[in-house]
């Protein structure tokens, strides 16, 4: 009976791993904008990320953004990439990788190109490197 | 409890194993059985032949406890098989949601979309 009542507990712990990034200041990012008239919000896991060794894709694209939207996930963004042990930062885009978690990679990818703003957080076995590959050439 | 009265249930459980008394007197020889007065010698044999009947009606009667625990383990095992079945769906999960609206869209598609974009500035 103990054993039986440990795989439960173990199995509702598991389900504190899907929203991974709640731990991170973008989940406010998620939480807050994500309601917005402009915003999209797409969240993927599963299967269908497998082939890309992924395990969680989790974005926010916010078109045209208020200046408070801009500096809110901007503010939220650096807060989280004070933790990043890589970071590539250019005037298009910043990129991080926070601190692996179990083999898992964790990145935050954001991008404002002044029209539209777009919030990534991705989970995954993949490198950056991989993962660029796989959509670049799409 | 007088003399009298010991020698009473004497009668009673010789009685008893020629399998003459009524329930109502072997209910109460049962109760007799248990006080301080029954524990003469001359109630061991009646008392050693009522602990071995209890005891052994005990093991043979179905217990209540057995049961109860098939219905634990099957409620363990239901409540596994639930929360596998819900970690599963949780962990295929594909949405967009549009100003907080969930909406039916291709989420590969705008994924694909959306990384896209974000790495068409950066060198592979």
């Amino acid at each position: 009976m103990k054993k039986l009542l440990t795989i439960i507990l173990l199995l509702l712990g598991s389900q504190l791993g899907l929203w991974a990034q709640k731990g991170l200041a973008i989940q406010a990012a998620f939480d807050e904008l994500a309601v917005k008239k402009n915003a999209t919000e797409v969240v993927m896991s599963g299967k269908r990320l497998k082939e890309f060794h992924l395990s969680l894709f989790h974005s926010l694209e916010i078109k045209n953004p208020s200046a408070a939207d801009r500096q809110r996930i901007s503010s939220l963004v650096q807060t989280d990439a004070a933790q990043a042990i890589t970071k590539e930062e250019t005037p298009a885009h910043n990129f991080y990788e926070l601190p692996q978690h179990r083999g898992t990679h964790t990145y935050i990818l954001y991008r404002n190109n002044g029209q539209t703003l777009t919030l990534i957080y991705i989970e995954g076995k993949a490198s950056l490197k991989q993962i660029k590959q796989y959509f670049q050439k799409k | 409890m007088t003399q009298h009265d010991l020698s009473y249930w004497e009668e009673i459980a010789q009685r008893y194993f020629l399998a003459e008394t009524t329930d109502e007197e072997e209910r109460l020889l049962r109760k007799f059985l248990c006080t301080k007065e029954a524990q003469d010698a001359r109630f061991n044999e009646v008392r050693a032949t009522r602990s071995y009947l209890h005891v052994s009606k005990a093991q043979h009667t179905p217990s209540v406890k057995l049961p109860l625990r098939a219905l634990a383990v099957a409620a363990c095992l239901s409540a596994i098989a639930f929360l596998g079945w819900y970690q599963y769906q949780q962990q295929n999960v594909s949405s967009v949601r549009v100003a907080g609206q969930t909406v039916e869209a291709d989420a590969s598609k705008l994924m694909e979309q959306q990384l896209a974009e974000m790495f068409s500035s950066t060198n592979p």
